[in-house]
């Protein structure tokens, strides 16, 4: 409980004063000589019980009025519901905001989102309180503390202003930990500004268990949850899932897939107006949606036929989220997916060869050329997209290029040498090295055990079905010595495809070929090619002039001194153009930066999941509304009068003289 | 000694108009002499009393001639017999005889009671005894009825000092038994002893033919006990003092208080006891005279 009026406190020990009031009187007594002693005597044996209690219960009912005069005087505050901030000001208040585009949901009627209904209400409990110690404040898009000199500043920062990026609550809760250890901060208030998306709080990740053993000791640190959980069930969110550039018959045509969405519950048939603005020109599409999802696929739009690139956005009306309805992309030609198969045996590389060119998207030039390792430094590389090296590790000067090809993003990925290879298998490579082949019985093939199909070449399609990693056969696999990161592991704990990141890029190693003899990876072919494209797809996003990211990633923050193209909000710094949507430009370079992907999960924490995450902390979760009037703190004097007035009524009853009997009188 | 004691108790005004008013027993007494008492024993008085026949050996002198002249036949002449009256006065001279209300402590009212009683009783002839009751007895003097016992009972009330606990119930018995005839006696005394053992001692000396008289001295505040702040009560007879909170404890004491008057009233009421509750702010000869009255109206 906090107080308007604290220095008023001082007047606490007044509540001794019916107990000084009474000592004083004991010691003020007079001394009668008597004789009557018998009667003194009996009296004092009979007022024990409950005479001795009324008069106790006298005592303490004056007590409690004169306390409640001092509390009432001193202006209480508090939290109705919640016991809020009980046991006094914190020396430090850290405030976590959630400045994610989800946070930007606002009441129609009122014009306020959720993350300024929050900062209006922690702004409006710190001037009420009037906390003396530290303000800070943690944002999503920074995510570095800032102090905060007065409440009133709360709605003014431009480290408060919305953005369309997402929010990393476990890494804010780690800078707030940092913070704290650095700053030796004493007694601490944590709020956490949210809407809950499990998006934003991750509550799998691992960070959470350190978290937890990092909090947990400290018993000054409380977490406040000041959370608006609802979802406007009329909101609709545009996503512009893929743009392509295509020429038919002379004429220039921009293909885009166009994804709307809009939350559970909202099942009624809606008309959505799409405006797509490509280079300044408007054009608008109505979409009639029935379900909560809604793909519009290769909807085409003409363009100049000179125009090799350019960029746009598609927008949908203004409903309960601005910053879901605008969705930026850039265009240009898309470069050639050129793979460079690097075999011992030119012979056996045509699988690769045919699965790199078949076409995945028609739009696109395939290509591939086979070379052999003692084709050393291949001019085909600069140009190549992916290579697959299925031959013994490189050294030297080879290996030093191919390194420095990874590192600047395109992928290479490795098959082991052929069994019937002849060379030395003993070389190696950034710790990796191919060891024996392994044979199993043609009847007693391994499978692959588990996998990751959450990321990666083996991440479940789009529509969220497994790639068909669980059929595969194996029947030889190579070992590999090295650690990386395993993507596939086969029955018996061998590993089958394992990730090493190096640089900006990474480099896949399979450990078994595609060929009939060691696998059914050509047999069943899905997983082959799609591997194959993927890692593709990796590597020509680097080389390609245009590019789409999500606002606020590291990505995103490489290029925030690039010119943009897009105009950008009036409340933003220039310098934190990399947490908005918009496009970029550099050169021929054009990069178009929306909310990522993840904001367009609707799903949010239930109260386990925050129970879970906050176990064996001192945490409250506050849940409200947009527009709710009711304060986090208010004045409770009343309360106190109302204490006081019933304490001086009890205490009046208990003095009232006891009725007379009839043999009393 | 006697020279030195002085006998403020007495006032001379108050003696002069008392003695109008004759100490009177409730019962017939057994004197030595003739007084203006009644006796059980049929006496030469001048009040009849009854006729009876004429056995050999009754003294003829007493033959009613005028009866025998109606009847022709001998009746003896029977008269009461008057006699001198044994005034027994027992003082209690306990610790808490000291309380004080007004201008006198109880044991000052005490004495003026005591010697009045004991000079309206020698004035009319009969003997004084005085009983000075602390833990036992103190002084002891039995009845006479000489002048000069009258003084020595007076010089002994003047000196008599309240201190020491009270032993009354057992004095009563003891005076029960060393009063061997039927006499008057009056106790004064705050009586602050259990009822239960007031009453044994009252029955033992009704057993003993006493007609017994109490004088029982209150002080005012003793009975209100209206006090509005912690008092630190000093027990007169010597126990621990006691610091209590009047209006704490004040309910309970009267409940105490009226419980032991209760008790008490049934003690002497089964007992034949005259009671007489005294408050000593009251002019003690206005005591002195309701007690002689009724006594004389009693007669």
């Amino acid at each position: 409980m906090t107080f308007l009026q604290p220095i008023l406190l001082i007047a606490l020990p007044l509540v001794a004063l019916p107990i000084l009031i009474h000592l004083i009187n004991r010691q003020r007594h007079r001394t009668v000589v008597w004789g009557a002693m018998m009667f003194l005597l009996d009296a004092k044996r009979l007022t024990r019980g409950m005479a001795r209690l009324r008069h106790w219960l006298i005592m303490a009912m004056r007590m409690l009025a004169i306390g409640a005069l001092v509390f009432a005087v001193a202006r209480p505050l508090a939290s109705g519901t919640l016991g809020l901030t009980l046991g006094g000001a914190p020396d430090t208040t850290i405030i976590l905001l959630d400045r994610s585009a989800s946070m930007q949901e606002q009441n129609v009627q009122l014009g306020e989102s959720k993350r300024a209904a929050a900062l209006g209400k922690l702004a409006q409990l710190f001037q009420s309180v009037r906390r003396t110690g530290r303000v800070v404040l943690i944002d999503s898009g920074g995510n570095r503390a800032t102090a905060i000199e007065s409440p009133e500043a709360l709605l003014q920062l431009p480290d408060t202003a919305a953005t369309d990026g997402a929010a990393d609550v476990p890494a804010l809760l780690q800078t707030a930990y940092q913070y704290c250890a650095a700053n030796q901060t004493g007694r601490t208030d944590i709020w956490i500004c949210s809407d809950l998306r499990v998006s934003d709080w991750l509550p799998d990740d691992g960070r959470w268990a350190a978290l937890r053993e990092a909090f947990g000791p400290q018993e000054a640190v409380r977490f406040y949850l000041l959370s608006y959980p609802d979802i406007a069930p009329s909101n609709v969110s545009v996503t512009v899932e893929a743009v392509r550039l295509v020429t038919l018959d002379q004429t220039t045509q921009l293909l885009l897939d166009v994804t709307l969405r809009r939350p559970a519950g909202s099942g009624e048939r809606l008309a959505v107006p799409l405006e797509f603005v490509i280079n300044g020109a408007r054009s608008v599409a109505t979409i009639e949606m029935n379900e909560l999802e809604y793909r519009l696929q290769g909807h085409s739009l003409t363009v100049d036929a000179q125009a090799r690139s350019g960029w746009g956005y598609v927008e949908l009306p203004a409903d309960a989220n601005l910053h879901d309805n605008r969705y930026y992309f850039a265009f240009g030609d898309a470069p050639e997916r050129h793979t460079v198969i690097v075999t011992d045996d030119i012979r056996q590389a045509e699988p690769w060869r045919i699965a790199a060119t078949a076409p995945v998207d028609p739009a696109i030039q395939y290509s591939a050329e086979v070379s052999s390792p003692a084709e050393r430094n291949s001019p085909a590389w600069d140009k190549a997209s992916l290579i697959v090296w299925q031959a013994p590790l490189p050294e030297g000067e080879v290996a030093r290029q191919l390194q420095q090809y990874v590192e600047q993003g395109r992928p290479v990925v490795f098959f082991p040498p052929s069994p019937s290879s002849t060379e030395s298998v003993s070389s190696s490579w950034n710790g990796f090295r191919w060891g024996v082949w392994t044979t199993r019985p043609d009847d007693e093939p391994l499978q692959v055990q588990s996998w990751r199909g959450d990321s990666d070449l083996l991440q479940h399609t789009l529509s969220g079905a497994p790639l068909p990693v669980g059929k595969l056969l194996v029947y030889q696999y190579c070992t590999l010595e090295g650690a990386g990161q395993p993507l596939a592991t086969l029955a018996g704990g061998a590993c089958l495809l394992q990730r090493c990141a190096m640089g900006r890029g990474a480099c896949y190693f399979c450990t078994t070929l595609p060929g009939t003899g060691q696998s059914s990876l050509l047999r069943d072919g899905v997983v082959f090619y799609v591997m194959l494209h993927r890692a593709l797809a990796i590597g020509a996003a680097t080389q390609s002039d245009v590019d789409q990211w999500g606002a606020g990633t590291s990505e995103a923050r490489e290029i925030s001194d690039w010119p943009m193209l897009s105009p950008l909000p009036p409340d933003a710094l220039s310098s934190d153009r990399a947490l908005f949507a918009g496009v970029l430009q550099k050169g021929e370079r054009l990069v178009a930066l929306n909310r990522p992907a993840s904001e367009d999960r609707l799903d949010v924490l239930t109260d386990q999941q925050v129970g879970q995450m906050f176990q064996g902390l001192s945490y409250r979760q506050m849940k409200e509304e947009i527009g709710s009037t009711s304060a986090l703190a208010s004045e409770v004097w009343r309360a106190f009068v109302v204490c006081m007035a019933l304490a001086l009524v009890t205490e009046a009853v208990l003095c009232l003289p006891p009725r007379q009997t009839e043999a009393d009188r | 000694m006697s020279e030195h004691v002085h006998r403020d108790y007495l006032d001379p005004g108050v003696l002069a108009r008392l003695s109008a008013l004759p100490l009177d027993a409730r019962f017939p007494m057994l004197g030595n002499v003739s007084g203006r008492h009644r006796s059980p024993i049929r006496g030469s008085s001048l009040e009849f009393s009854e006729y009876r026949k004429y056995v050999p050996g009754d003294d003829t002198r007493r033959l009613d001639w005028r009866a025998y002249g109606r009847s022709d036949r001998f009746f003896i002449k029977e008269f009461e017999a008057d006699t001198n009256l044994r005034l027994c006065l027992i003082v209690d001279t306990s610790g808490s005889m000291q309380v004080r209300g007004g201008d006198l402590t109880k044991l000052d009212y005490a004495r003026r009671l005591a010697g009045t009683l004991a000079y309206l009783a020698a004035r009319q002839g009969d003997a004084v005894g005085l009983y000075c009751a602390g833990e036992s007895f103190t002084r002891e003097i039995p009845p006479k009825r000489n002048a000069a016992h009258l003084r020595h009972v007076l010089d002994q009330i003047g000196s008599m000092q309240a201190t020491g606990t009270t032993g009354l119930a057992q004095i009563l018995h003891e005076a029960a038994e060393r009063v061997r005839q039927r006499a008057l006696i009056i106790i004064i005394s705050d009586l602050f002893v259990p009822p239960g053992e007031l009453r044994s001692g009252f029955q033992h000396l009704r057993f003993r033919k006493h007609d017994v008289a109490v004088f029982h001295l209150w002080e005012q505040r003793e009975l209100d006990f209206a006090f509005d702040r912690p008092i630190r009560f000093l027990d007169l007879e010597g126990g621990p003092p006691v610091l209590a909170d009047p209006t704490v404890i004040a309910r309970q004491y009267h409940r105490a208080l009226q419980e032991y008057l209760r008790e008490l009233s049934q003690a002497v009421r089964d007992s034949e006891i005259d009671y007489h509750r005294v408050g000593i702010e009251e002019p003690y000869d206005d005591v002195l005279a309701r007690f002689l009255l009724a006594r004389t109206r009693g007669r």
